[in-house]
């Protein structure tokens, strides 16, 4: 009996679930390397649906970079952009999620390959581009049709772009997270052009009041509002009665306040700025 | 409430024999089986060749657990029309520490439990199983993990330079 039962004979779909459930780290350095059935499995494309750079270290005195570098022992050097082809090229087109990195690491063509290669992501978690990179975010990001969950950084310059890429080609968006300064062009975008949107995250923007009050007014579907460590609106009885009308059943606002601390609004479009206060 | 009294008994029969005399809520915690009493609804004995009777019983007592916890849940529900929120939020921990005591076991044991919920189609048990052999796996070496599961490695030289060697491309030109 005792024979029988050994993990290397384990059944290749079990297997497969279970390294659904590792990291990147634990998939590329560890489970290859174990034993034959186990790196077969490892090559099943659903095991690699989820790719989570963020939270990796990428620097190359990072135990990732030389046991990559030693495991996959080459002449040349581990770049985030390398391990990104691999995995990439491990999920065969069938990765839903990608996060990204938030400094350090993924570049525009790093942003285009994904998008190029990885066309039924529904989540996206993106980092800060450089500023020069924004116009092409839209082109980019509209080439996930499937998308459901963004979560960018600081508001692109390219937002009213976005938002037309997203209203034409990312129709099952529910949920999309950002900071910067909204004026009133950005919410009667998103009002306007993404009225199925579930979830908005917004914390640390500056939001003016009746910027506010016009989202819980113009977003119908609306069951999650994030406004947490944001200037520009407090919330008084008014915020309070709207948010209870609108039907929004999850509404977080702890920290955000009507000025800042040197006592003037600030409607400066430095969302670096709104983010250090 | 009062309807386990009444309810139907199935035996299930492991693969070494053994019978298990399950109430029908019980086993159709199984989606195998389940399907199979939906199928043939006058059942009433279900042999298990794929199953022996140590893990059978441990799939058991999983199962009787859940579904005593369910109830429990569903009456307290009944009796004060909503069930509390920190009286919920107290029995599901319970619950979860239960399971991660059931989950103190050996690898082998684990790797037959696998194979029994992915046979079996127990959801909350399969979920349980490969979670807890995905928690063995994070972190570990090549080496640990082997060590781990008593595996043994039968990558060949050759092999193993093969899938160090296969991607050339995700690297940059060091010149």
């Amino acid at each position: 009996m005792e024979e029988e039962r050994r993990w290397e004979d384990m059944d290749t779909d079990c297997l497969v679930n279970i390294f659904r459930r590792l990291g990147l780290e634990d998939l590329t350095l560890a489970v290859p390397f174990v034993c034959r059935s186990w790196y077969r499995a490892s090559l099943d494309p659903t095991c690699w649906r989820v790719l989570k750079f963020r939270g990796l270290d990428f620097m190359p005195w990072s135990n990732l970079s030389k046991e990559f570098s030693n495991r996959y022992g080459l002449p040349g050097r581990f770049s985030f952009s390398g391990f990104l082809k691999f995995c990439v090229a491990r999920s065969h087109g069938e990765s839903i999620e990608v996060e990204l990195p938030l400094l350090f690491g993924a570049t525009l063509n790093d942003l285009t390959y994904i998008s190029l290669e990885c066309p039924k992501l529904k989540k996206a978690v993106l980092p800060n581009l450089q500023t020069e990179d924004e116009p092409h975010l839209p082109e980019i990001i509209g080439r996930w049709h499937e998308l459901e969950q963004l979560e960018m950084e600081c508001k692109p310059s390219s937002f009213q772009e976005l938002v037309d890429q997203l209203r034409q080609n990312c129709t099952k968006l529910i949920s999309l997270k950002l900071y910067g300064s909204f004026k009133n062009d950005d919410v009667s975008a998103t009002v306007s052009k993404l009225p199925k949107l579930k979830r908005l995250c917004l914390s640390k923007s500056y939001l003016p009041k009746d910027k506010l009050l016009a989202i819980l007014t113009g977003c119908k579907c609306l069951h999650e509002l994030i406004v947490k460590d944001c200037v520009g609106f407090e919330v008084d009885e008014e915020v309070s009665k709207r948010v209870l009308s609108a039907g929004i059943k999850i509404f977080e606002h702890e920290g955000s306040k009507l000025v800042d601390e040197f006592g003037y609004e600030t409607d400066e479009c430095d969302p670096l700025y709104v983010h250090a206060i | 409430m009062a309807r386990s009294s009444t309810e139907n008994m199935i035996t299930l029969m492991s693969s070494d024999g053994e019978e298990f005399m399950v109430t029908e809520k019980v086993a159709r915690e199984c989606t195998t089986i389940r399907n199979m009493l939906e199928d043939d609804c006058v059942i009433t004995n279900i042999p298990l060749p794929n199953v022996t009777s140590d893990i059978l019983s441990m799939v058991i007592e999983y199962c009787m657990e859940h579904v005593a916890a369910a109830e429990k849940a569903a009456a307290e529900t009944a009796e004060k029309g909503s069930s509390s929120a920190p009286a919920a939020a107290k029995a599901n921990k319970d619950l979860e520490e239960w399971d991660k005591a059931f989950m103190n076991v050996d690898v082998y044991t684990l790797c037959d439990l696998i194979l029994a919920a992915n046979y079996l189609n127990v959801s909350g048990l399969l979920d349980l199983t490969i979670q807890t052999a995905a928690n063995l796996i994070k972190g570990k070496s090549p080496e640990q993990i082997r060590k781990t599961f008593h595996i043994q490695n039968d990558l060949s030289l050759e092999e193993e330079e093969k899938i160090r060697s296969q991607t050339p491309w995700a690297f940059e030109k060091s010149e």
